[in-house]
């Protein structure tokens, strides 16, 4: 009949690594010698604090060179995995020799000096809105006032109008003040006002093309005086 | 991304996992440094301290996550998931080579002294640094003419010095099966490392000269 297999005890192991069969107390003892004899005990430790020196003196590593295949394989995965970082990667890590960049370095530095200073810099700056307007200026077309008016003796209807002017009294002069009020302007029968300069501004530094016509000051006073005495 | 410095060292395997899946090279690299070793080693002693072997499974066992990082699932251990490819690696080698490791050592262990070397007197003497070299010596071949299953677990438990638990999940068989493999492991070696026990030398020794 087949014997069946011990099975290894963990904490037999752990004393044996830990303590020589001398130093055991008697409740590892007993412990111990229900396990395996003395001479077994001793062996074992033997054995493994030995084979743990051996394993540990005996390490050893690979070749570099299963790394540097190993790395290129790797390489070549991402790469295949990740085209459009990989090409930021080699831009990022592109090597070149100090003297081309010290170099290139020292090329900037002086046409900064030489040609940089040359023009002055222009610091264009945005004037800072304190207020916006907020009034709109409307331009109008000059107002055209026609302030002479003209009786024709041919027309009916007019002479009629002004049949009563025509006897040249004061009431009718009045009378026709009183009809061209709204546009607060003397007109006599038959009078043509020129010459007078335009009281105007011109717009947009051109003069005027309107006729000059009007009324002075001198005028206005006669026809305050006359309107004075009549009322 | 760029300019943004990511302190990978700090990352566990299985973040460092995502990373690699999403092609960085970096986090690979700082996989590679925390494995490298550890697996080449593992590789060699399995291997029959063929350097040149260790070297090329290392190199394949890093292709795979090269190549299929999404082999890997997030939800288990990294390390003992990369073990068990690593594991099965080496069975597929013993299972294509015809001639097993046992077999390659089994001439020159013969050569090795036997224990009435030490009965003689001779080995008592030994200095401690020579004493350790013919350790590693007789440890090797010893290792080597261990059974397959025994030969993972006690190098699995003492040279990569990985828990009980996570031997049982690269393994994939019960806790117990490993303790018991274990335990036979230890036995046979240490009959076969006996010679290296000072008491019983000195037991010998004091025999033999009267």
């Amino acid at each position: 009949m087949r014997e069946r297999p011990v099975e290894w005890n963990s904490q037999l192991e752990e004393l044996i690594l830990r303590k020589s069969y001398e130093n055991l107390d008697t409740a590892e003892l007993t412990f111990v010698q229900s396990q395996i004899s003395e001479t077994d005990y001793i062996e074992y430790r033997i054995l493994l604090l030995k084979s743990k020196q051996s394993f540990a003196a005996n390490q050893i590593k690979p070749k570099a060179d299963v790394q540097k295949k190993l790395a290129a394989a790797m390489a070549q995965r991402s790469k295949v995995q990740q085209p459009f970082l990989t090409a930021i990667n080699q831009v990022l890590n592109y090597r070149m020799p100090a003297w081309q960049a010290l170099t290139g370095a020292a090329a900037m530095l002086l046409c900064f000096f030489f040609f940089g200073q040359k023009k002055p810099m222009v610091v264009t700056s945005r004037p800072t809105i304190v207020f916006q307007t907020d009034t709109v200026f409307k331009k109008q077309p000059a107002l055209l006032v026609h302030d002479t008016i003209y009786l024709k003796e041919g027309s009916a209807r007019k002479q009629k109008k002004y049949s009563k002017a025509s006897s040249s009294t004061i009431e009718d002069t009045v009378s026709i003040l009183a009809l061209n009020a709204t546009k607060d302007i003397v007109v006599k029968k038959n009078q043509k006002v020129y010459g007078k300069e335009n009281l105007d501004m011109p717009v947009n530094n051109v003069a005027s093309t309107i006729p000059q016509e009007g009324r002075s000051a001198k005028k206005d006073k006669a026809l305050m005086d006359l309107l004075e005495r009549v009322y | 991304m760029f300019g943004i410095s990511k302190k990978y060292n700090e990352y566990s395997d299985e973040v460092l996992m995502q990373h690699i899946v999403a092609g960085k090279t970096k986090a690979f690299d700082e996989l590679y440094c925390r494995y490298s070793t550890q697996m080449h080693y593992y590789f060699y002693r399995l291997l029959y301290q063929d350097d040149e072997k260790a070297n090329d499974f290392t190199q394949n066992l890093f292709m795979k996550i090269i190549e299929k990082p999404t082999l890997f699932d997030n939800s288990r251990k990294f390390s003992t998931w990369f073990y068990s490819v690593a594991t099965n690696m080496c069975k597929n080698e013993y299972r294509r080579n015809s001639r097993r490791p046992t077999e390659v050592k089994e001439e020159s262990i013969k050569d090795l002294p036997e224990d009435n070397t030490f009965t003689n007197g001779l080995a008592y003497y030994l200095p401690e640094n020579l004493d350790q070299e013919i350790f590693d010596q007789y440890l090797k071949i010893a290792i080597d003419k261990l059974s397959k299953d025994h030969r993972l677990c006690f190098v699995l438990r003492y040279q990569q010095e990985l828990s009980v638990n996570e031997i049982s999940e690269i393994l994939d068989c019960p806790r117990g099966t490993v303790k018991s493999r274990l335990h036979y492991a230890i036995k046979i070696i240490a009959s076969k490392m006996a010679i290296f026990n000072t008491t019983r030398k000195k037991e010998h020794h004091e025999r033999k000269t009267g």
